[in-house]
């Protein structure tokens, strides 16, 4: 079955069966920086925005999303980089797998939530798991990205 | 230019956060085959048939590999150092499965439908054996679970597989039950530990091809590349100089990628078929059939007299290493060895035990390695003791603990499976990484608790611990630094960046030397064709081993620049200055840039290529030491635990990374808070592990996470490059201890089975209210 | 998991039609946990054009329409403002925002999870269901109903009341399942107390309402015997996120809590 999808704002069709989920399109399109943590929607690495808003991209299935604004990490190049910035000044960013979909929750966030606090930062990414850093330090780079208005 | 404990990002973070390709399953080729495992639904049985006529019609199908595929040849599958102190008790496939999730055989097919589709179509027939689960009941049991005749170790380890006995230990230092019997007090207990899973978020994954030297080229999510390719060599008998294992970015290890997971298939898959192929683990395979946490029982005995002086510890360990012995030996010495040195004033310490086989997942390396069991037992058996001694747990630690210029005869009796090294502390801030621990959780007026309101009380608990720094005489680390026109340099280690930051602080270590900034110092970890040789990540090695070795060719380096401008400059070398961009001559104003001296080297005179390469064996292992504190909030109607707050100081020599070592030691607090807590293993009676995916299996998220406050306590280690010792590992210690003796503290409920569940601190509350 | 057939229904009838047809055939709400648990689906049928997902206000009801996400839900200002919000913040309570941006309410309710942490405060604040079959049925008639009706939920109705509400999780960590989730609605001298995830889907405890309900003066005497009658007349069994004993015991100090709060912090 034919779907178009938005990705990143490029019209692209792709041919899917009606079991595919939206994490093997994109992956098999080279979005690679989509990747699968869990295939059981509970640890938010395969994070997608769908027409803004985050969702696990392995639980979705593509076939339902006929028109539908897909953005990937490859999408918000610039937020990520200025993202990551600050990550590395707090030495946030470990082994990295978790950082794509971080980027993205981050973002979909920063548009969501009007001045979050820590409290709301922490509920709003608590769906995205992260076993390297402690979070602590993840949490302190977001504060100082939210604060750059630049 | 300084380039050491200054804030310096990671190298590879910019790149991973915006997408970039890294990781090992962003590089399988479009036609590769998949790989999907069949896997043991039982936990002890023989296979008697197998029928894989339907699967092998199936369109699509390349190729199925059972047990019949394979010449016997035991291995084994951990990764450490050769002659490997762990039994060779696996097959790449046998006969026999031993545990819910082994391995019976591979389909690879062109994709991933058509693999799983061919895995149900084949039928398999077992003959059910009677499984060992409980791992108290597993030596001597009628069940034997590794009966067959070819499996050895390779020096003696203890290893008894007709009782079922992977490994066993036996060590003491006077004479424990003399000096107990003598003690004004003593008290005895038992602790238990649970199978923690790692749960890195990147599952297990690998993928071969056959490159155009037809060399087998493997691209693995490994901690140990140069380890996997030995292996894969004795386990397929395939020529080692025809492997090539590359090792991409890692997305997190913390052990469970220490040892071979799917490479051996995958590899064989390969070779049979001559096409190229990818095994992903799905995330219930990394749960079941890849790596645990050594279960342990600690039984131990403490004696002191009633001024406080320790006396005598006795520590008998049972350790449970599942289906097969992937570091049974090491991580249940590492109980002891990593352990008891921290009260190094005893008359005498008996250290001793088994480690069994069970039918359960294999257990593995995994951060802590055994230390972080024993601290939980030895940290929790201090807090009790002292309680019975009606003297303060800190003054006792204060009193009893590891200082700096100190040694412990353990450290020569306790090696890696074998013989230790004599050590003296020439570093150990333990006294003062009390002392700032209590001041940052204001221990004062907070210990040991207080009423918050009528069922809320909030209290502290802490713990000590040490860890080690390599394993010295064993592990080896190389680098080689080569030198670029334009003056930028290559560093090429096989030291294994799984995300610790390794790569990012070994060019800092290079580029202080060389006086360069890190972004001239380009790292490349870790490809057995192309870097040095080097053990790989674990044993908290990376920045002391492969740190002091990247030091040493940095040193060569700068030597060889020195004389290379002396050439050019013509005089001799000590007449050359250099502040690592320009080489001045003294006392003329002739001079050359780094930049003029490399692009004269490649194109003008003298030409060669600068490069060189040194290794590091460690002669000793010098422990970082560390005090953890816990505020906790203990709801006394519910047993629901929340931890407030977690003040870590860390004595791991100078940081070279300040952040990057801030990170180790939080990431690994919250690890130990997990294995405190919340990350509960649960097997069916039958064998069948329950919390086997992560919405029953729970990590921490970030709202159990508490406030972090960690410091670092000022240490210069004399053998460390720049004076820095390790910090991976030591984080995860503390928290199991920390946390119980803060529940104790709260309630007077000592939880000795990890982890505290909300359940186990009511009904032991009710209990013991019922009691009294 | 595999999924044969995507089927785009024209109407509801068809839907229905289509859904009857095999037992292979489910209805897609957000399809979140339909990927967890199914093995094998031979028609999913799209109903996301045919079933509302908004909030929406009559002058007697908050009508909340099936496909609507826990996260609009959580966020609505009336799910927050009515009941003391007990339905927003079991929302928010459910995984991350990525799962709630998919999960549907409908998906839920026809789900009849017996985890489930909506159903408990959806069964204390007496919520009715419009179903396109069967019309419009309480909550506590559909829960209690054995045999599942095919049929296709559209909205659900939560009557505009001034009652407080209580609404507790218990689990061991943020993202966990329940232990047992407790909510207490106290609409003028009329209580309800329920529980959920015991681990047998949400239940009502009906002596202890019926105590409370028949007791002028509610005293602390009075609390804790409803407590201890509720734990008492549910049933609570164990598996491996907790043992009956804990559940029932949690439960007894979470409805004390709970009805101390209703009766305490009068608006
Ligand atoms: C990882 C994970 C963790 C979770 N944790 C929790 C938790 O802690 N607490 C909790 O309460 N819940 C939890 N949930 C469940 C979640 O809240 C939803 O209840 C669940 O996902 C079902 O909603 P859905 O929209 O995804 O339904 P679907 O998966 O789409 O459907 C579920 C069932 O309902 C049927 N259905 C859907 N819509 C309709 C309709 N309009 N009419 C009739 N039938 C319909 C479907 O055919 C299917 O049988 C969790 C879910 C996941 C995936
Ligand atoms: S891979 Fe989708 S939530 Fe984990
Ligand atoms: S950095 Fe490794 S999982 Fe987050």
């Amino acid at each position: 079955m034919l779907v178009n999808l938005y990705v990143n704002n490029v019209l692209k069709k792709y041919h899917v069966q009606a079991g595919e989920f939206l994490l093997d399109t994109l992956r098999n399109d080279n979005y690679i920086s989509v990747r699968r943590g869990c295939d059981s929607t509970s640890c938010g690495v395969c994070t997608v925005l769908i027409e803004g808003k985050p969702v696990p991209s392995c639980s979705v299935l593509t076939i339902r999303l006929e028109g539908k604004h897909i953005t990937t990490v490859e999408g918000i190049q610039e937020e990520a980089e200025k993202l990551a910035h600050y990550f590395g000044l707090e030495g946030a960013d470990q082994c990295g797998f978790c950082n794509p979909s971080m980027a993205l929750t981050v973002y979909a966030m920063k548009n969501e939530l009007k001045n979050p606090t820590l409290e709301t930062i922490k509920a709003y990414l608590v769906g995205n798991l992260c076993r390297c850093t402690g979070y602590q330090a993840q949490h302190i780079a977001i504060l100082h990205y939210l604060e750059d208005r630049s | 230019m300084k380039s050491v404990n200054v804030i310096t990002p990671s190298v590879d973070g910019k790149g991973l956060m915006m997408g970039k390709a890294g990781y090992t399953n962003d590089y399988v080729l479009k036609n590769a085959l998949i790989i999907k495992v069949l896997r043991s639904p039982h936990p002890f049985a023989k296979i008697v048939s197998i029928d894989d006529e339907e699967a092998k019609k199936l369109t699509g199908v390349e190729c199925i590999l059972s047990h019949k595929d394979f010449d016997r040849r035991p291995f084994t599958r951990a990764g450490q150092g050769y002659p490997e102190p762990s039994p060779h008790d696996k097959f790449v496939f046998d006969e026999y499965v031993r545990y819910v999730g082994d391995e019976v055989l591979c389909v690879a097919a062109i994709d991933e439908v058509t693999a799983e589709k061919a895995l149900s179509l084949i039928k398999v027939e077992y003959e059910v054996l009677e499984p060992v689960l409980d791992f108290e009941k597993a030596m001597n049991n009628v069940s034997v679970i590794h009966p067959e005749p070819e499996i050895h170790e390779m020096f003696p380890i203890g290893f008894e597989p007709k009782k079922n006995i992977s490994a066993s230990y036996h060590m003491h230092i006077g004479n424990v039950e003399d000096t107990l019997k003598k003690c004004e007090v003593v008290i005895k207990e038992s602790f238990y530990t649970q199978a923690q899973a790692h749960s890195m978020m990147e599952p297990h994954a690998v993928n071969t091809q056959f490159d155009y030297q037809n060399r087998l080229i493997i691209y693995s999510a490994t901690q140990t590349p140069f380890h996997v390719r030995r292996i894969i060599s004795q386990a397929l008998n395939y020529p080692i100089s025809k492997i090539r294992v590359i090792k991409p970015r890692v997305g997190g290890g913390f052990g469970g990628k220490q040892a071979i997971h799917g490479e051996i298939i995958a590899s064989a898959v390969t070779i049979k078929t001559g096409k190229p192929a990818a095994l992903v683990y799905t995330r219930k395979e990394v749960f079941e059939s890849s790596y645990t946490r050594h279960p342990m029982r600690l039984d131990i005995t403490v004696g002191a007299d009633k001024d406080g002086t320790l006396k005598a510890i006795d520590c008998y360990v049972l350790s449970d290493t599942g289906a097969y012995g992937e570091h049974a030996l090491t991580v249940f010495m590492v109980a002891g060895s990593k352990v008891l040195p921290l009260y190094n004033k005893v008359d005498s310490v008996r250290f001793h035990g088994h480690v069994v086989y069970t039918n359960h997942t294999p257990a593995g390396a995994f951060r802590g390695y055994g230390a972080i069991q024993g601290n939980f037992a030895l940290e929790s058996a201090v807090d009790i003791l002292c309680n019975k001694l009606g003297m303060d747990p800190i003054l006792f630690r204060q009193k009893n603990m590891m200082k700096e210029n100190e040694t412990s005869p353990i450290f020569a009796i306790m090696g890696e499976g074998t013989e230790g090294t004599a050590m003296m502390m020439e570093t150990c801030k333990l006294d003062y990484c009390v002392k700032r621990g209590l001041e940052l959780i204001d221990w004062n007026n907070k210990y040991p608790s207080k009423k918050i309101n009528d069922h809320i009380v909030r209290s502290v608990g802490m713990a000590i611990a040490m860890q080690g720094s390599g394993i010295p005489y064993i592990d080896m680390g190389s680098a080689t630094i080569k030198l670029n026109d334009d003056g930028f340099y290559n560093l090429l280690v096989g030291a294994t960046d799984i995300g610790q930051g390794s790569d990012t602080i070994l060019a800092q270590i290079a580029a202080e030397e060389l006086m360069t900034s890190v972004d001239k110092m380009i790292p490349y970890s870790s490809d057995t064709d192309l870097t040095p040789f080097d053990t790989g990540a674990y044993a908290s090695s990376t920045t002391f081993v492969s740190g002091n070795a990247v030091l040493k060719a940095a040193k060569t380096m700068k030597n060889k620049l020195i004389e290379e401008a002396a050439n050019a400059l013509n005089c001799a070398k000590e007449e050359i200055g250099f502040d690592g961009e320009i080489f001045n001559k003294v006392n003329s104003t002739e001079s050359i840039t780094l930049k003029e001296l490399s692009n004269r080297l490649y194109y003008n005179s003298d030409q060669k290529q600068l490069m060189v390469t040194e290794s590091y064996v460690g002669h000793k292992s010098p422990p970082p030491f560390m005090a953890g504190f816990a505020e906790i909030d203990l709801d006394t109607e519910t047993g629901e635990v929340k931890v407030n707050k977690y003040c870590s100081v860390v004595d791991c020599g100078v940081t070279i990374n300040p952040k990057l070592a801030k990170g180790q030691v939080e990431g690994a607090i919250v690890q130990g808070l997990g294995m405190a807590l919340y990350e509960d293993v649960v097997y069916t009676a039958k064998g069948k592990l329950i919390t086997n995916d992560f919405m029953s299996y729970r990590i921490p998220s970030r709202m159990e996470t508490p406030e972090l406050i960690t410091e670092f306590a000022e240490s210069n280690e004399p053998s460390g490059p720049f004076g820095a010792k390790s910090v991976g590992e030591i984080g995860i210690d503390t928290p199991p201890a920390a946390i119980m003796n803060a529940i104790y503290n709260a309630c007077g409920v000592r939880i000795k089975s990890l982890p505290a569940t909300p359940e186990k601190i009511l009904m032991e509350l009710r209990r013991k209210n019922h009691e009294q | 998991m595999e999924i044969k057939n995507y089927y785009v229904a024209k109407d509801l009838d068809d839907a229905l039609q289509k859904f009857m047809l095999s037992s292979d055939n489910h209805l897609l709400g957000g399809g979140a946990w339909m990927k967890n648990s199914l093995r094998h689906i031979d028609t999913a049928i799209e109903l996301s054009h045919l079933v509302s997902n908004d909030i929406t206000e009559t002058k007697e009801f908050i009508e909340i329409g099936a496909m609507c996400t826990l996260h609009d839900l959580s966020i609505h200002p009336a799910i927050i403002k009515y009941y003391d919000g007990i339905l927003a913040q079991a929302s928010k309570q459910i995984m991350g925002i990525t799962v709630r941006n998919i999960a549907t309410i409908g998906g839920t309710i026809a789900g009849k999870y017996a985890f489930s942490d909506l159903l408990t405060p959806l069964l204390a604040m007496n919520c009715q269901l419009m179903f396109y079959r069967q019309g419009i049925i309480t909550l506590e008639e559909y829960l209690q109903s054995a045999i599942r009706e095919k049929d296709i939920l559209l909205k659900v109705l939560i009557k505009k009341s001034t009652a407080k509400g209580y609404f507790h999780k218990v689990a061991k960590t943020a993202l966990d399942f329940s232990i047992v989730n407790v909510a207490v609605v106290k609409d003028n001298q009329n209580f309800s107390v329920c529980v959920g995830a015991r681990p047998q889907i949400a239940a009502k405890a009906f002596k202890a309402c019926e105590l409370l309900n028949s007791s002028g003066v509610i005293n602390q005497e009075i609390i804790e015997k409803a407590a201890k009658m509720a734990a008492d007349e549910l049933t609570f069994s164990s598996n491996f996120r907790g043992q009956a004993e804990y559940r029932k015991m949690v439960t007894e100090t979470y409805i004390k809590r709970g009805l101390q709060e209703v009766i305490t912090n009068a608006r």
